[in-house]
């Protein structure tokens, strides 16, 4: 039985990982033409792609936009967190779940409706636009990380920061915000991988000046296969790895932080 | 530090009353603590002795009532500006602080110059006896230590008013008994206006100028703890402090005075009822039985010993006197007690003074 | 100090408050913090659903005829039977495949659970289109796993494994079933122990304690991974664009090629409104067997 269950794990594991089992080696291969396994071995589809104005141009265009929909979703995730886990108003569950909606509604709608009206205002093909949809793609990842580690701070803390004559500003400022610092972090690195890695919205509303790495890559796999897809794929998760790598820490550090369990020794 | 002493403010709430939704946590509750007094919040949970303190502290709007502090009307003033010391049941130290940012917080909150705050922390930590942690952390700490340190920093800025939400609840019993003589002498000297809160009788007693018993959101009785234990107002307050026996009856005149009817026909002699109530309890102590053998007593009764519990310190036997009830009764475990087999018939007595009718 | 005398306690009595206490004005505050986000989701994104949505019920007029060629015509109501077919199927599979598999996650040992639970997230993490292109590799007539079994001559002609129904199923099957294996792996490691330890020494055996302990409370798990799972089988694009034919056109292909091929936004708008449509309706069968509190575990 135990073997069984070895056995079907170990297929599960080789098939979620085929992707990179598959073209990590290829990456390594040839420039001219993509093959498994390859011939010989070399950086030399690497050196390619580092060498194209045009994929570079589009990583630039990709850092650019993920950078700035990180920034501005995490601000106004975060204001929206405070809001909606402290306050108390009529109608609060109604719009928690209006500002959670573009999480689940099909990104073909939510694609087509950005399309529709970001055209009106002659924003189509412009990065603003760009991170304009991706904020909004974003935001709700943001609230809900924040709101979760929002609520997992002890009360008593910002309790104990009034009585000390803080304001409930200053009680933000000095003990809210550092002690969900961790969360923010989670929570900027997500939305920074959600648009970063966005392909749909960015068919759709990319031009030509405004091509992000995703939706070159999509052009070349429906269009024009280019030779170097393998080494640039493994660029992208490596890239994507670190970020999760990085948002995992952070949240680990957030579950030191908040243990405070004594040791009982001595009085 | 000063050792000045009446330094504390004194504390007035007049008709506070809280309700969430249909629960009336707070239900008219009037209390006066003078300046320097150490006054405890005892009931059981829902008794509404926590959002009392949170509505004093300013955390809890209440719905009606007013809270003075120092003469001042302070129920529309927001926490932070009330100027008074609190202490948290599970410590609240901030854990992305040291200890010394932790206590200097208070200060830096009120701008006061760096070479005083560095001053006023030592001393704080000195008070409570823990001038080596400043660089650590709180998790570095073990509770007790925790508790010190919260305490040291309530006390830092020197409040008139200190408040505590079952502070020690979190530690170990033997902890817990050091920490309240530590707190009691500390909050002695310094003269600081102390309100507690706990479910704990034996703490409060232990710990109290004036005891404060709350059940369901209103007080049942207020006094000394030596008042509060000789001399219950009702069955409540009886039961929750210390143990005692309690029997249901009901006061009749009799040729010699009054007797306490009990409901199995039990006839006991008692002191004549407080006008104008008609008392439904019979109420004594487990300590203030005696062997009849022992010593005379106003009043003797004849039984039977159904129980021999060793507690270490004190020895618990329950009689089933004839007539029906069973008398809980409590002797220390002094090496001159004559063993008693259980099934002996027993005469047990008390003086009418000892017993309550309530 | 003495108790409050009778008199003062009978002064003392209950008085009114005033309409604005400070609790008020404290959830004014917050509410205000929550203004901008609820501003930006009004304009740009309930407001442009909106337009989708009278772009669709107006074409001249106020009319249904888009709504009526979606669900009349045969060749469109052939794509929504389509969409709807393979969404369930990659349901099942995902289901079939991840729930044995978190549960295996769960039963562990620390460390094996810990890299497995790292091979799920990379899985999760890794960029779609990344995924779709070594499918492609993968599949294809001329690819890995074809000339693989073409050098070990365990098949003479090339499988069809792209470019069908199969090939669709694998890619979005590969996308989808992290987000089944980490709800459930959560619940199974959430899940206590001494409940599963109880039935035994009731006497059930291992299967019946599966059955009739592990197997009920594990459901809101299975319920929150189908959801999450179907819906976004339904609004998928890419796989299929990518790894099927023609045929396997799902809906939102359907969608993209009457907006960007055939240039007719008033009938691209009413399958949208459609996609939303089914959308909604899985939700609400959602909330009506399992409530809402899962949905915020989601991220």
């Amino acid at each position: 039985m135990k073997v069984l269950a070895h056995l079907y794990g170990g297929l599960v594991v080789l098939f979620l990982l085929a992707p990179l089992l598959v073209l990590v080696p290829m990456s390594l291969g040839s420039a001219d033409i993509a093959e498994f396994p390859p011939r010989s071995v070399s950086l030399a589809q690497y050196r390619k792609f580092f060498d194209s104005h045009l994929w570079l141009e589009s990583v630039a265009t990709s850092l650019r936009v993920a950078c700035a929909t990180s920034m501005v979703a995490t601000m106004l995730g975060t204001m929206a967190a405070f809001g909606l886990v402290r306050g108390t108003f009529p109608g609060k569950a109604a719009l928690s779940a209006l500002l959670i909606a573009p999480r689940f509604v099909p990104v073909i709608i939510t694609a087509l409706a950005f399309y529709a009206f970001l055209a009106m205002l002659g924003l189509i093909g412009t990065e603003k636009g760009l991170i304009l949809a991706h904020v909004i793609l974003a935001c709700p990842y943001v609230i809900i990380i924040v709101s979760a580690t929002l609520r997992g701070v002890d009360r008593s803390l910002e309790q104990a920061s009034r009585s000390l004559g803080a304001n409930p500003l200053r009680t933000v400022l000095h003990i809210t915000l550092p002690l969900i610092r961790p969360g923010l972090v989670s929570a900027a690195l997500i939305a920074f991988v959600i648009s970063f890695d966005e392909i749909v919205v960015a068919i759709f509303i990319a031009g030509t000046r405004t091509v992000t790495l995703p939706k070159r890559m999509w052009d070349s796999l429906v269009f024009e296969m280019e030779p170097t897809l393998p080494a640039i794929s493994t660029l992208i998760v490596l890239a994507t790895l670190l970020v999760c790598v990085a948002a995992g820490w952070t949240r680990r550090a957030a579950g030191r932080l908040r243990e405070t369990s004594p040791r009982d020794e001595e009085p | 530090m000063g050792g000045d002493t009446a330094r504390g403010a004194h504390v007035r709430l007049e008709g506070l009353a809280k309700s969430y939704g249909q629960v009336r946590a707070v239900d008219g509750v009037s209390l006066a603590v003078g300046p320097g007094e150490f006054v405890t919040l005892l009931g059981p949970s829902g008794s509404g002795k926590t959002t009392t303190l949170m509505i004093l502290a300013g955390f809890v709007d209440p719905d009606a009532g007013e809270v003075f502090i120092a003469g001042a009307r302070v129920t529309a003033t927001p926490a932070h500006r009330r100027a008074l010391g609190m202490v948290f049941q599970h410590y609240a130290l901030f854990p992305h602080m040291t200890v010394f940012d932790n206590v200097a917080y208070p200060l830096r909150m009120r701008h006061t110059p760096r070479a005083l705050i560095r001053d006023r922390v030592h001393a704080a930590l000195g008070l409570v006896r823990l001038p080596e942690t400043a660089a650590r952390y709180p998790r570095q700490l073990s509770g007790g230590q925790q508790q010190r340190i919260a305490l040291a920093r309530a006390l830092v800025y020197e409040p008139q008013l200190l408040l505590m939400d079952e502070p020690l609840g979190a530690l170990d019993r033997k902890l817990r008994e050091e920490m309240q003589v530590e707190l009691r002498s500390l909050q002695q000297s310094l003269g600081i206006t102390t309100l507690y809160v706990t479910h704990d009788q034996e703490e409060a007693m232990a710990l109290s100028d004036r005891v404060v018993v709350m059940r369901d959101g209103h007080i049942e009785q207020d006094g000394p703890p030596a008042d509060l234990y000789e001399r219950p107002r009702t069955r409540f307050v009886a039961d929750f402090i210390g143990a005692s026996n309690c029997l249901e009856g009901k006061v009749e005149p009799a040729s010699a005075g009054w007797e306490f009817v009990t409901s199995e026909g039990l006839r006991l002699p008692v002191d004549a009822p407080s006008a104008p109530a008609d008392p439904r309890h019979f109420v004594l102590r487990p300590e203030r039985i005696r062997w009849a053998d022992d010593g005379p007593t106003d009043v003797a009764v004849n039984g039977v010993l159904a129980s021999v519990t060793y507690l270490g310190e004190r020895i618990r036997y329950r009689v089933q006197l004839e007539g029906g009830p069973t008398l809980i009764v409590t002797h220390p475990n002094l090496p001159t007690r004559r063993p008693i087999a259980v099934g002996a018939i027993v005469r047990v007595g008390w003086n009418r003074a000892d017993a309550t009718t309530l | 100090m003495p108790p409050p005398s009778e008199a003062f306690l009978a002064a003392a009595a209950p008085r009114r408050r005033r309409s604005t206490t400070p609790a008020r004005r404290r959830a004014l505050g917050y509410a205000l913090l929550i203004l901008p986000v609820l501003l930006a989701t009004l304009v740009l994104f309930v407001y442009p659903i909106g337009q989708i949505l009278t772009t669709s019920v107006v074409d001249r007029g106020l009319t249904l005829a888009n709504y009526r060629r979606a669900l009349g015509d045969p060749i469109y109501l052939r794509v929504l039977w389509i969409t709807v077919k393979i969404s369930l199927l990659t349901t099942l599979v995902c289901l079939l495949l991840g729930y044995p598999m978190a549960y295996l996650m769960a039963e562990a040992p620390p460390r094996v659970r810990g890299t497995l639970v790292a091979v799920v997230a990379i899985s999760f993490f890794m960029s779609l289109l990344v995924k779709n292109y070594a499918w492609t590799v993968l599949l294809q007539e001329t690819g890995v796993i074809n000339t693989l079994l073409r050098r070990a001559h365990i098949i003479e002609l090339p499988l069809p494994l792209m470019y069908n129904l199969f090939g669709v199923l694998v890619g979005m099957v590969h996308m989808l079933l992290p987000f089944v294996i980490l709800p459930l792996f959560s619940v199974f490691a959430g899940m206590d122990r001494t409940l599963r330890h109880a039935s035994r020494t009731l006497g059930a055996g291992g299967l019946r304690t599966f059955w009739h302990v592990t197997l009920p409370l594990s459901l809101p798990g299975v319920g929150a991974g189908a959801l999450l799972v179907l819906i976004v089988s339904l609004g998928f694009f890419i796989t299929p664009a990518l790894l099927g034919s023609p045929r396997e056109m799902m809906l939102a292909n359907l969608i993209d090629n009457q907006v960007r091929q055939v240039i007719n936004w008033p009938f691209a708008s009413a399958l949208a409104m459609l996609l939303l449509a089914f959308t909604l309706l899985t939700y609400l069968v959602y909330y009506r067997i399992f409530g809402t509190e899962r949905l915020w575990e989601q991220v």
